[in-house]
């Protein structure tokens, strides 16, 4: 890894230690030695309450490239994870998470994971990324509400 | 067959021969009466209709004069500020001009334009930046008038991200929208924190007007294209009144009986610097080939269809799993070495049978059929090789044609450079100028040669294809004399003597070649679009 991406990886970890927003979760990964991988994370977006998807965290996995941060992180959902803007694969569709879009090396992982936590309560239907969340969120509402609650349940908050 | 398409990987459709043409296209504003023909055909080129750009003329016309031209009343926008407008309606004038009376301030917000001074460039002590979160005594760093300071190595890594996009690059901040102004983000490029020089005049070499042209011709692909050739730059554009319609060129079936060819369908076009290249498809100068037939050529290559004919008619298959077996020796007992089954070659039963008595020379009628078909793909594949091995000469000759051409140049080279101290050397720059010329032709002379036999192969027969090979018979002795001549000169004792000697001969035979060329070209063209030809796939 670049002595850049870490350093700035360093800092971010040191700023989430700090400070971070109620109920989530984000950590590097441990490898076989117990070291610290800084490239690779595991974090945890709580749904908001008083929507479908709250009473649950949906874990991601955070992978940032060599060339952070002038490139974005990947992001991803466990595979077939329930979401208008999710690929099958697990892979977010959000624009501030794009190269090619509106990702600026500035955006913190406290931006990155906020913005994740809107995107599950505000889908964005003009980039749809999966058929059956997509479909079902633009054509039978109540099929999709059940759904998302019952992947809920799958990632029920534990505490 | 391994031997002949050896590098059957594409590699021969490359556009490496471009680099041939290295005169800088002097060639055709210089007075050289020798090669009047080619002048005026590269003159009805022109006239057909296209522009030719230098990367640097087209970023001054299209988009540095356009703000000079630019006219809005009551705005005091700078010279600065309207190129960065422009950029953000992708260069056009109107869309910009209607965008700033439905609202100036929402346009100008859009575009990100900047208000008062901008910081630019300068030197903080125990900055640490926010981007790579390095702490340093003394930090070079970058700001426009928002003041987001970062440190000027993170905008540099930053811009060089962004410019590939070719749009205007914005503050690292997200919610910041200002962009920065194109004479800034070269001296980002060039990590040059020099605040005095922000020159507005030499914008030419600029980074970001130079992606931004990149996203142009993309977007008006239908006008324009970038010269294929190796590390060119130039740019043709096609005339609005001669564009081409956007042709669906698989769609177009040259195999088709009434197939008539189509003459916007081959535009060959020239580039400022002489690199010749169709416009439709980008590729080399592949006349008389139109471009569906170079794809059914580049497919037939490619693809190992050909192999398997080859395979099919020169091995048979193992009885038993099926592996191409292909006999090397006398003997009829074969082993297959995958599955170890013996059988008969001749008969193709198991050896067993075959063991006290040879049972297959009993004479079973044949199967007339597959005998017929073997015979016949065996005709199609002779016919194939034939071409394609001609095919892949030329092209190769083309590449020792170079080599021959780089090695007399650097004779007339030296004996330049050396003239300048000896007197005894009295040839003149004038005298040798011609070779580089006759070259050129030589090259495109090949180049025609070598794709004459894609045609003939999807030929069928008929009287013109005969007026063809001809045509195609003249050619192939013109170039090679030319070529012949070439290689007298470098390999001869006294290359310079020869350069003078040779010259008439030289300069008559490329223009010989040229008129052939264009002559052969032309034929082809009226044959087809009269319906005297025909072309058959199935070859």
């Amino acid at each position: 890894m670049s002595s850049l991406s870490k350093t700035r990886l360093q800092e971010e970890r040191k700023q989430w230690r700090k400070d971070h927003p109620f109920g989530f979760y984000a950590k590097p990964i441990r490898d076989k030695d117990g070291g610290l991988d800084l490239s690779q994370w595991t974090a945890g977006i709580p749904g908001k309450t008083d929507t479908i998807w709250a009473g649950a965290t949906y874990p991601i996995t955070i992978t940032f490239p060599e060339e952070y941060p002038s490139k974005p992180p990947k992001i991803k959902f466990p595979e077939h994870f329930y979401h208008p803007n999710v690929y099958p694969s697990g892979t977010i569709c959000l624009s501030i998470l794009n190269e090619e879009q509106d990702w600026r090396p500035a955006i913190t992982l406290k931006q990155i994971v906020l913005g994740i936590q809107e995107l599950l309560t505000n889908p964005n239907p003009e980039s749809p990324a999966q058929e059956p969340a997509w479909k079902a969120y633009q054509k039978d509402r109540a099929t999709y509400i059940k759904k998302v609650k019952e992947q809920a349940k799958k990632y029920v908050n534990t505490v | 067959m391994s031997d002949t398409e050896g590098s059957n990987t594409g590699s021969e459709f490359d556009v490496s021969d471009f680099e041939y043409d290295d005169s800088d296209g002097e060639y055709y504003q210089g007075d050289n009466e020798n090669f009047e023909a080619i002048q005026s055909y590269s003159k009805s080129l022109k006239e057909s209709g296209c522009k030719q750009w230098r990367l640097a003329e087209f970023i001054q016309e299209n988009f540095v004069d356009r703000v000079d031209k630019l006219h809005i009343p009551s705005s005091k926008a700078s010279k600065e500020e309207l190129l960065i407008l422009l950029h953000h309606c992708n260069w056009d004038e109107e869309r910009l001009i209607n965008l700033y009376y439905d609202g100036a301030d929402e346009l100008k917000e859009n575009a990100g334009l900047l208000r008062s001074p901008i910081p630019g460039f300068q030197v903080r002590d125990d900055f640490e930046c926010s981007i790579c979160c390095n702490l340093e005594p003394s930090t070079k760093v970058f700001s426009l008038s928002c003041h987001h300071e970062f440190c000027l190595s993170c905008y540099y890594n930053y811009v060089k991200e962004e410019l590939p996009k070719g749009k205007l690059i914005r503050c690292m901040i997200p919610d910041c929208n200002l962009s920065i102004p194109h004479a800034l983000v070269h001296q980002i490029c060039k990590l040059n924190n020099n605040s005095e020089s922000v020159a507005m005049d030499n914008l030419v070499d600029n980074e970001l007007l130079y992606y931004s042209a990149n996203l142009y011709v993309i977007r008006h692909h239908d006008t324009f294209r970038w010269c294929p050739a190796i590390d060119c730059q130039n740019l043709v554009q096609m005339d609005l009144t001669a564009r081409l319609a956007e042709l669906d060129l698989d769609a177009i079936d040259p195999f088709d009986k009434n197939y008539r060819g189509s003459d916007s369908e081959v535009k060959i076009v020239t580039c400022s610097d002489g690199h010749e290249f169709c416009f439709s498809c980008k590729f080399e100068n592949h006349l008389p080939c139109s471009c569906s037939i170079v794809r059914a050529w580049d497919r037939k290559v490619t693809d190992d269809s050909e192999t398997y004919s080859w395979l099919e008619v020169n091995t048979k298959g193992c009885p038993e799993c099926g592996t191409n077996i292909e006999k090397n020796g006398g003997c009829n007992h074969m082993k297959c070495f995958k599955c170890a089954y013996e059988f008969c070659w001749i008969c193709l039963g198991t050896w067993e049978e075959h063991k006290g008595f040879y049972n297959c020379n009993r004479y079973v009628a044949p199967l007339p059929q597959e005998e017929k078909e073997m015979k016949k793909k065996r005709r199609y594949l002779d016919r194939y090789m034939h071409f394609y091995s001609r095919f892949m000469e030329h092209q190769s000759s083309m590449a020792w044609d170079l080599k021959t051409l780089k090695s007399i140049k650097k004779t007339t080279e030296e004996y330049m450079h050396e003239k300048a101290t000896d007197s005894t050397k009295t040839i003149s720059y004038n005298e040798i100028d011609y070779l580089q010329e006759s070259f050129k032709l030589l090259v495109r002379g090949r180049k025609t040669l070598k794709w004459t036999y894609v045609f003939a192969y999807y030929l069928t027969k008929s009287n013109f294809r005969s007026i063809f090979e001809q045509n195609q018979d003249f050619l192939n002795a013109l170039v090679e004399q030319l070529s012949e001549l070439f290689e007298k000169i470098q390999t001869s004792q006294d290359n310079m003597k020869l350069v003078v000697q040779l010259r008439t001969d030289l300069v008559n035979v490329s223009k010989s070649v040229t008129n052939r060329r264009l002559k052969l070209i032309e034929a082809a063209r009226e044959f087809l679009q009269r319906g005297l030809i025909t072309f058959d796939e199935g070859f």
